[in-house]
């Protein structure tokens, strides 16, 4: 949960991240919102080695190596949290609690006054916040009642048919498209990406603030070819709105935190950027930003 | 931008050491030997007067407005009659000591040691208030930090706000002078209470005589400058001349003439008692008319106009508050406190916004002077294109404007009891205490040490830095419930403030008796009404004086780890709080590991919030009894300065997880890396103090990552969170808007960042002219990062 949001949508947000996402992709900045369950992430960079969270760990899941350095397993974990207590470094820190709906409620009546004077509100973000379909009804439904404007982050991948009731009622919704060619994408994320753009289709018809959401990594989806393909699609459907996110790295760090081997990507130069930006605004498509 | 020449005229502002001049010392002195025996008034009058005669008069090179406290470029004064001791004691490091350095040559240290200190041993401010101080307050109140009052004995009180509108622009020094006569002759000879009306009366006119004397003095320098220049400056010089013959003993005829005649009130209060906060009071609201008719008229461009500000902004921040090294901790920065206020509501409720309010902050941003301390007032009604630009200033990072609640400061003085059109009409004094024109206060009257209160309660009346008792003997062993910790430490807090109002009561007799403030009084209005001096209760209103609680995130986050650890999870005792306050934590990882896992004070989160609204409520009511010398109530206030670094330093550890010596925390703010959540968050805990009953003002300290708000989006949201916060009813918002790196490189190239200021608490200064350890304090303080 994340006050003080400001760039997932209109004005000052309180976004909640939902923990679950079936894609894999390579580039994710969101790593620890992968599974559905809390998890601990460990910081070697931080980590002095003072061993403490070894005493403490029911579940054996750190030892040193040859040097004297703390090795984590994360598969081991059992998340009860010990670590975090005795680390003296916070080297730890413990990402996903369980809110109820009521819990998750009271944050979001917190800033409310913000939301009011920012023309803000709450974002559901991820993971993929749809998985969550019956949570995330309750929670639209109760922030429509109050007058807390709502928007979703979604990867589009989830049971869009059961949720058409959300989609319709929220107030603006972010989709990624990824990019266009299937097999590509399966290689990059896991999962190919038919349904993902049937569903995002489907949204535009009952939906219609609905911005598209492009992560730029340089080699992997900034071709023409690739956007050629993402416009006609756009075209299609009557979305016009896209927004440009080029590749951070802020993910790779979360990755290594958590056991992963991330791979490293590189982020297309401003020219390339422009080029791409000129490219959809040629084609009557409008390049907004929520920086 | 700032002109090419506005350009030149600052950096050699900057590039100036302040140097201690004695002029101002030594004339004074001199004129006082002469009226031995004559009413203390008078005397005081006299003195004013003989310096307005005999100081230089310098004008220096490209100078638009012109008027100086001493013949450097960037002076500082030394008022003996308040306190000389320390000059004398210190002035031989005055250029290599830690915090705000000045230069003083060998000529000038002779003339003090041999002219000026011995005429007033025994005689000054702080030796005649030591001398009526009892022991015990003593042991509390001098040099310990606990209970410091210092500023109100080693120096004069300030703290006032010129009533350009309804006294100086209506009536000129000339006006009041004859104001004073009428007066005089009114009054009987053979009435008791006439005879000291008569002395005030006639140390009136004196005055009036003294300040118009320095102006014309002026207007003749720069006549005399004038015939050797340039053509160009030639002609400035000339006009420079004529204006300074007409003001300050008529009133302003138009804008030029009336922003000289702010500059010469303000040099005149400075050389009368050279103290803090001289505020400005609401600018735009009294130079609007003669710029509107300039500029219609076409006398004056709106570029002239700003130049004119500017140039104002550089007077108020070359001349320097020349203080002790003790007092520079709690004042750092050469800050001077001379607010300036702009925007708000007028008198019948509209809005006051005009153009001046518009160039007041474009010329802080021009310029980035420390001076004046530029405050805002934001109300629902206000242009959305004002809040924008606040918006702007505020993200040049130097921490200025300090924005302000309008309909918060109007609720503190109509509680004060000021009417309702008056309590529209405020101002800020200092750094965030609202306040009035015609108001006669101590804003600022003592800082009371409220982390004292908790370590002596912990520590049955001990210091754990001094090893003595300093508070009220008590035993933590008596305790058995939260409440009762709480009521033991309520006790302690109780203690301290009826040290704090002895000591001010004690100081505010000896001020009545031994400095009058002849001048001052001239321009607050009400004393000419009762012939009464601003130092007898002359103002319209009389305020008691502000007492500061320093530490209130500090204790409330103590209370909630205790409350928590011993009352409810029964994990630890109030015993081995004691033992680990008193090793300062070593070997007490456990429980300080525990207590650092405690609520927090800024995140929003009710269970310590709550006990913060409770010290603050308490501290307020146990105050709010006592009365001062005029049978006003006392105020309260949680307005920082510097002082939560020395106020932090004369401490022990605290049960917040805090180590010995470190620094507290300032205002309501919450303690330096503690508020995690979000900025909205620590917001919201500082909304919930009730606000309005502190009249002495209270301080929110937000350091905010620049990237929230680089874009025009972001300005937006930065309108929002301010204009959210003020609904929730605080009273006071100030942002700090620096990346951390830009601070380490400026600790490391100071050279490079001389211009590079910070918000310290309530005020901005140049960050290189900090100690190293406020400007360690400056960078822990949170950055909220948004990934």
């Amino acid at each position: 949960m994340q006050r003080l949001s400001v760039n997932d949508g209109e004005g000052i947000r309180t976004t909640i991240f939902l923990k679950g996402c079936r894609l894999r992709c390579r580039w994710c900045a969101n790593p620890e919102s992968w599974r559905d369950v809390p998890q601990v992430m460990f910081f070697a960079h931080k980590c002095i080695s003072c061993g403490k969270c070894i005493t403490v760990c029911p579940s054996l899941a750190n030892n040193t190596d040859s040097a004297g350095r703390i090795f984590f397993h994360n598969e081991k974990c059992k998340t009860c949290g010990h670590c975090l207590q005795v680390c003296p470094v916070n080297a730890r820190q413990m990402m996903g609690t369980y809110f109820s709906a009521d819990e998750v409620m009271d944050q979001l009546k917190k800033d409310m006054i913000f939301f009011d004077e920012s023309g803000g509100g709450v974002t559901f973000s991820g993971g993929e916040p749809f998985l969550h379909t019956a949570y995330l009804r309750a929670l639209i439904k109760r922030c429509g009642q109050l007058g807390i404007s709502t928007a979703a982050e979604s990867c589009g991948y989830f049971d869009a048919e059961a949720c058409k009731d959300i989609i319709a009622a929220m107030d603006m919704i972010f989709f990624d498209i990824k990019m266009m060619n299937s097999i590509r994408h399966k290689k990059y994320t896991g999962i190919g990406n038919e349904e993902i753009l049937h569903n995002i289709a489907a949204a535009a018809q009952i939906n219609d603030n609905i911005v598209i959401r492009v992560p730029l990594i340089k080699n992997i989806n900034t071709d023409k070819q690739n956007f050629a393909a993402m416009i006609d699609f756009l075209r299609e459907n009557s979305l016009n709105k896209v927004e440009l996110l080029p590749y951070h790295i802020l993910g790779y760090e979360k990755m290594r935190a958590l056991g992963m081997s991330p791979e490293k990507y590189s982020t297309p130069v401003g020219a390339e950027i422009e080029e791409l930006e000129y490219l959809l605004k040629s084609n009557d498509i409008e390049v907004v930003s929520y920086k | 931008m700032l002109s090419r020449r506005m350009e030149s005229f600052k950096r050699k502002y900057i590039e100036t050491t302040p140097s201690i001049s004695s002029k101002r010392a030594e004339i004074f002195t001199r004129s006082h030997k002469n009226t031995e025996g004559e009413q203390l008034i008078l005397r005081r009058a006299k003195a004013f007067r003989a310096v307005c005669e005999e100081i230089d008069t310098p004008i220096f090179e490209d100078e638009l407005i012109i008027g100086s406290i001493g013949e450097f470029r960037r002076s500082g004064i030394i008022c003996p009659e308040y306190s000389w001791s320390w000059v004398e004691k210190e002035m031989d490091h005055f250029s290599d000591r830690p915090q705000d350095q000045y230069e003083i040559n060998h000529d000038t240290k002779t003339i003090l040691s041999e002219k000026v200190f011995p005429y007033w041993k025994g005689k000054s401010l702080e030796e005649t208030f030591l001398a009526r101080l009892d022991k015990k307050t003593a042991k509390l109140l001098v040099d310990t930090g606990i209970v410091d009052n210092d500023s109100k004995w080693r120096s004069a009180v300030g703290e006032i706000t010129a009533d350009y509108q309804d006294l100086i622009f209506k009536k000129g020094f000339g006006g009041l002078k004859k104001e004073a006569q009428q007066k005089l002759d009114a009054l009987s000879s053979v009435m008791a209470e006439d005879i000291n009306k008569k002395a005030f009366y006639q140390s009136e006119i004196i005055v009036c005589e003294g300040i118009i004397t320095l102006s014309r003095r002026y207007a003749q320098e720069a006549a005399r400058l004038a015939e050797k220049a340039d053509p160009a400056r030639q002609a400035e010089l000339m006009e420079i001349a004529a204006i300074c013959k007409n003001i300050p003993e008529m009133p302003p005829k138009n804008f030029k003439e009336a922003i000289q005649c702010v500059w010469f009130t303000q040099l005149g209060s400075i050389l009368s008692e050279n103290s803090l906060a001289l505020n400005l009071g609401r600018f735009d609201q009294y130079m609007y008319p003669y710029y509107k008719e300039d500029i219609a008229k076409g006398a004056i461009t709106r570029q002239e106009a700003l130049e004119r500000i500017e140039a104002l902004w550089i007077k108020l921040s070359e001349w320097v508050w020349a203080i002790s090294s003790n007092t520079a901790q709690f004042f750092a920065g050469y800050n001077s406190f001379q607010n300036l206020t702009v925007g708000g509501r007028k008198r019948d409720g509209s809005d006051a916004t005009n153009d001046i309010s518009y160039l007041c902050l474009e010329a802080t941003s021009n310029i980035k002077t420390h001076q004046p301390g530029l405050s805002v007032r934001i109300h629902p009604n206000c242009p959305p294109e004002f809040l924008r630009e606040v918006c702007k200033l505020v993200r040049l990072g130097t921490g200025f404007p300090a924005i302000h609640n309008d309909r918060a400061g109007s609720q503190m003085l109509v509680a004060a009891g000021l009417s309702p059109e008056d309590a529209r009409d405020w101002n800020n004094c200092g750094c965030v205490v609202p306040h009035f024109r015609k108001i006669g206060e101590w804003t600022s009257a003592v800082n009371i040490n409220l982390a004292a209160a908790m370590e002596y309660a912990v520590n049955d009346g001990y210091s754990n830095m001094t090893h003595s008792i300093m508070g009220m003997k008590t035993s933590i062993n008596d305790i058995n419930t939260y409440e009762e910790f709480k009521n033991l430490f309520f006790k302690q807090i109780a203690n301290l403030i009826k040290a704090a109002v002895t000591g001010s009561l004690i100081c505010q007799e000896v001020h009545r008796e031994i400095v009058p403030r002849p001048y001052m009084s001239l321009l607050v209005d009400g004393c000419m009404e009762k012939g009464r001096d601003l130092s007898q209760g002359g103002a319209k209103y009389c305020l008691g004086p502000v007492l500061t609680g320093i530490g209130l995130a500090d204790t409330a986050n103590s209370l909630a780890a205790i409350k928590q650890l011993v009352f409810e999870k029964k994990l630890f005792t109030l015993q081995d709080f004691a033992e680990a306050l008193r090793a300062d934590w070593q070997g007490f990882e456990k429980l300080h590991a525990a207590v650092f896992s405690a609520p927090k004070y800024g995140n929003d989160d009710n269970y310590v919030d709550t006990i913060a609204t409770e010290i603050s409520d308490f501290y307020h009511t146990e105050i709010h009894k006592y009365k001062d010398i005029f049978d006003a109530p006392f105020n309260s206030a949680f307005m920082g300065i510097s002082n939560y670094i020395p106020a932090g330093s004369v401490i022990g550890a605290t049960p917040d997880g805090r180590k010995a010596g470190a620094p507290l925390t300032e205002g309501v703010s919450p303690h330096a890396g503690t508020d995690i959540t979000s900025p909205t968050a620590a917001m919201r805990s500082a909304a919930k103090i009730n606000h309005d009953i502190h009249q002495g003002g209270t301080l929110v300290n937000v350091k905010l990552s620049p990237d929230l708000i680089k874009t025009d989006r972001g300005l937006n949201n930065l309108a929002a969170l301010i204009k959210g916060y003020f609904a929730l009813g605080a009273f006071h918002i100030q942002f700090n808007v620096i990346s951390p790196d830009i601070l380490y490189k400026a600790q490391e190239n100071p050279k490079d960042y001389r211009d590079l200021l910070v918000r310290v608490a309530g005020y901005s200064t140049q960050f290189v002219n900090l100690s190293r350890k406020a400007q360690n304090a400056i960078i822990e303080r949170t950055t909220y990062e948004t990934m």
